[in-house]
């Protein structure tokens, strides 16, 4: 590589404060970039940041980072379908991203699930999984 | 290649040595070859005692091959060849920062789940496929002596 700089990253967007170290934000798209920030920041706001750290804190977590692999695997898919021609080649890298696309959803789909059974746990019980009754709430760590 | 960028490079290649546009050229023709690998690279000489340069080359692999071109050292026609190769290398470069970004939330994802792991079995509930099990187990107690249990 001749040289860092990337004309394809466009102009500079904020990068999200939860971001792994690992991850090189500026170097994304810029519209990628514009889309994690418009469909993963709120989730995260709302699944992570409003949780009770524990089993809800880490399940919103898994979901938000599904959801961030479903945006990734769905740019990818967007832009191979503008850009690729109709080779057998191509055609069969596309169908390999659909499918890990698919595998995604499902998996953000049985987290979610799981999200939805804990807060109907909650409602019925007052506490979260591992909680006791009312009572016997101060021996708890769930609520 | 863009069409405003590619333009723009073709305006420049009017004031440039032919050694430079040749490069430039090259790169242009053989855009498959040069989207994945190529370089441009500096060296430096002596003579009488003297460092001269930098002198730069293109340097890029054909077949089982190393080649270079020579580019001489005037900067703004190895920025042109630079700007060239960036052009064809952008999509490769766009496909390496997806990739590393997929890779760094996929490891994330394996910690969370192993954490998520972990708080579950602590209340008595399992991953079993892509499925929670032991709802039973994981009511509250409701009385003392189930609590104490």
């Amino acid at each position: 590589m001749d040289t860092k700089t990337n004309h394809a990253a466009g102009p500079a967007a904020i990068r999200p404060y939860w971001m792994p170290e690992g991850v090189d934000f500026d170097s994304l798209p810029s519209d990628l970039r514009t889309g994690i920030l418009a469909l993963v920041n709120p989730a995260y706001e709302e699944l992570v940041l409003r949780a009770k750290p524990g089993i809800e804190q880490s399940t919103g977590v898994t979901i938000v980072q599904l959801l961030w692999l479903e945006v990734l695997e769905m740019f990818e898919i967007g832009r191979d379908f503008l850009h690729t021609d109709s080779s057998p080649d191509s055609r069969q890298e596309r169908d390999t991203k659909v499918s890990r696309l698919l595998r995604v959803v499902a998996a953000k789909g049985k987290a979610s699930a799981f999200w939805v059974r804990l807060q109907d746990f909650r409602e019925r019980h007052g506490v979260l999984p591992g909680g006791y009754d009312p009572i016997q709430r101060e021996f708890s760590g769930a609520e | 290649m863009p069409h405003s960028a590619d333009e723009e490079i073709l305006e420049k290649l009017e004031s440039v040595d032919q050694k430079i546009i040749d490069a430039v050229s090259l790169i242009r023709q053989q855009a498959d070859v040069f989207s994945h690998q190529g370089s441009v690279q500096e060296s430096w000489r002596s003579y009488k005692g003297r460092r001269l340069g930098p002198y730069y080359r293109l340097v890029y692999r054909s077949g089982s091959k190393q080649r270079s071109i020579y580019l001489g050292s005037d900067q703004a026609g190895v920025s042109l060849v630079r700007e060239t190769l960036q052009l064809v290398q952008q999509e490769l470069r766009r496909q390496e920062s997806i990739s590393e970004c997929r890779k760094a939330v996929r490891s994330e994802l394996r910690k969370t789940r192993r954490q998520l792991h972990d708080q579950l079995a602590a209340v008595g509930l399992r991953i079993q496929g892509a499925e929670i099990r032991g709802w039973q187990s994981a009511r509250p107690q409701t009385n003392v002596s189930e609590a104490m249990k």
